[in-house]
């Protein structure tokens, strides 16, 4: 079946996102659950989405009552631009572990990417009144503000950097401002990515993608460039130096640079 | 049985944990932990098709719709009287009459009453139209009266109670009334040239329905489609106004004989199977010195004196004998009141 032949992990198709050494909170070789979630966290935090989304599925079948597994599919799924698809999963996954938060959260990120805005901020809100507290709930609520053009989002971001003060979490809303068109205020996020973990290759990326997006192509440079120090390999960052330095001059570049998005 | 999440043990039976509310059936039933993918088609159609805009164009429309149908239902809320008020308001006036209000309950009873009689009295009319307007015009005025006086009411929802009063009334009353008049029993004809006995701007009643139980009786004054002996139609007249070539093609006249009947007419006088009767066709004088007609079982006779044919024909007697038979599906209904002009207003006999 063709869905299991994706299961095939020792085939990196994204290794193209450059060394695979651990970046992680933590170093696992163990194949159980716990070693399957570790490595998807890991594939998460390098930009390989498609890694990670099968490395939570893996842990899943060897433990279906992991909610993180869970919420993390669905992530994935959202950042994989399958939005759709992760909303169908969260529903499913809701299902099995009624009023999960996190898994709330998923959906309702899900639906507001698709589009019903209306639905995703009730479920928003159910989401922050459940039980616990989650960067991710926070940054989802963020996201609804943002999609909304409400300047108050910042102070739910806030929430989600003060709730978990791992690097991921301003990277990620560093991608949710890119998604929505703020390459300024995404800029900020990911400069606070990488001042958290200025080892972190896929921060470095991010930077310099908001960078240029903003029309800050000098530092974008820099920023791609320090990503191709810490990952030699990494192809998306070479790609993306190489635009750059063939790219000629442009009236709306040097209009964003004026303006400061 | 022990939940796979948290580990606490539950009652049998159970679909869900009790603490964590996980469902229990994650320790049991095969559940499919692989997500579902795009494929790349869905992908492409997705960026093709801007899904968000359906989005925000449905939320869009909720939204004005609730803001319409609560201004809508703000406004033509109606404080309602007690029952005793409310059943009087079928009658203009009486509402009041019974509260206490009396000059303006006969006020509104009085004119109501006056513009309903000239109404119907005018019927086919462009007066009779404008009376029966001001009629009902009277009447909501009335209702709304009551209404108002239930408590102070903002400009816009008066104008909608306005509106709420007048659909009902007319759907209760009004447009039901109308039906049974200009379709039923008073169906006007408005003449528009001479056609003796009738001038122009003449306005005469049909009853349609009089012979939805009963059947014609000698002597009735009819409105009936002639045969095609007897239905000349003007060429020009058929290029004008339907009404004109109507008065052609539905003639006026009385009811001579029933099927079965002989009819003798001699020297001015009817006789009916050997009995002399009073009444004549409309227009006697079209008629020849003699005539006698069997009428077959399945017509009656109406010699129709008032049509363009007559005139023209009034002493050939094989026409009466083929103009004036006429069978009982072609007898439309009673002619019964010529209501214009006000001067000739009477029965017709």
């Amino acid at each position: 079946m063709a869905r299991f032949d994706r299961l095939e992990f020792e085939d990196e198709s994204e290794g193209e996102a450059g060394d695979l050494g651990p970046i992680g909170p933590a170093e696992a070789e163990r194949s159980d659950q716990s070693g399957w979630m570790v490595k998807a966290d890991d594939h998460r935090r390098r930009g390989l989405y498609e890694n990670a989304l099968r490395h939570y599925s893996r842990a899943l079948e060897l433990d279906r009552s992991l909610v993180a597994g869970w919420v993390g599919q669905v992530q994935m799924l959202i950042l994989l631009g399958e939005y759709p698809e992760a909303e169908l999963w969260s529903r499913k996954s809701l299902e099995l572990f009624k009023g999960q938060g996190d898994l709330m959260a998923g959906r309702a990120q899900a639906l507001s990417r698709i589009g019903d805005r209306a639905q995703a901020l009730e479920l928003a809100d159910a989401a922050l009144r459940q039980e616990g507290d989650s960067a991710y709930r926070w940054m989802v609520r963020g996201e609804l503000l943002v999609s909304g053009r409400d300047e108050v989002d910042r102070y739910c971001f806030d929430k989600a950097v003060l709730a978990d003060r791992d690097w991921l979490v301003p990277l990620e809303i560093a991608l949710i401002y890119l998604h929505h068109g703020q390459p300024s205020k995404a800029m900020l996020r990911a400069r606070q990515a990488v001042e958290t973990s200025p080892g972190s290759f896929y921060a470095w990326l991010i930077q310099g993608d908001c960078e240029r997006a903003s029309g800050l192509d000098r530092q974008a440079k820099a920023s791609y460039e320090r990503c191709l120090e810490l990952s030699p390999r990494h192809q998306d960052a070479s790609r993306r130096l190489a635009e750059l330095e063939n790219q000629g001059w442009s009236l709306a570049r040097g209009v964003r640079r004026l303006i400061g998005r | 049985m022990q939940c796979p999440s948290c580990r606490f043990e539950n009652m049998p039976g159970l679909e869900s944990c009790g603490r964590c509310g996980t469902s229990l059936a994650l320790a049991t039933a095969a559940i499919d932990v692989h997500p579902p993918r795009a494929s790349r088609v869905s992908k492409r159609v997705r960026r093709a098709v801007p899904g968000r805009l359906l989005y925000r164009a449905r939320d869009a429309a909720i939204e004005a719709w609730r803001t319409i149908t609560s201004s809508i239902i703000e406004d033509s809320r109606i404080p309602l009287p007690e029952p005793g008020i409310l059943s009087r308001l079928i009658v203009p006036g009486w509402a009041h009459l019974h509260a206490g209000l009396r000059v303006r309950g006969w006020s509104f009873l009085v004119a109501y009453l006056f513009l309903l009689l000239l109404a119907l009295t005018r019927w086919g009319t462009s007066m009779g139209s404008i009376a029966a307007g001001l009629a009902f015009s009277v009447h909501a005025s009335s209702v709304m009266d009551v209404l108002i006086r239930q408590g102070t009411v903002r400009f816009p929802r008066m104008m909608a109670m306005a509106l709420m009063v007048s659909l009902v009334l007319a759907a209760l009353f009004y447009a039901p009334a109308g039906w049974v008049l200009s379709y039923g029993i008073a169906v006007p004809i408005v003449y528009a040239h001479n056609a003796p006995p009738f001038d122009r701007d003449d306005v005469v009643l049909i009853n349609r329905w009089a012979y939805a139980l009963t059947s014609p009786r000698r002597g009735d004054v009819v409105q009936f489609r002639p045969t095609s002996a007897g239905r000349i139609v003007d060429p020009n007249l058929q290029a004008l106004h339907v009404r004109w070539v109507y008065e052609q093609t539905m003639l006026i006249d009385r009811v001579v004989g029933l099927p079965g009947d002989r009819v003798v007419w001699d020297g001015g006088k009817l006789t009916i199977d050997g009995a002399p009767v009073a009444w004549a066709p409309l227009i006697p004088g079209r008629l020849p010195p003699r005539l006698e007609i069997d009428v077959p079982t399945d017509c009656y006779l109406i010699l129709p004196t008032t049509s363009v044919g007559a005139a023209n024909a009034a002493g050939v007697e094989s026409y009466w004998k083929t103009a004036g038979l006429i069978p009982g599906d072609d007898i439309l209904g009673v002619a019964y009141l010529r209501v214009a002009p006000i001067t000739r207003w009477w029965l017709i006999r």
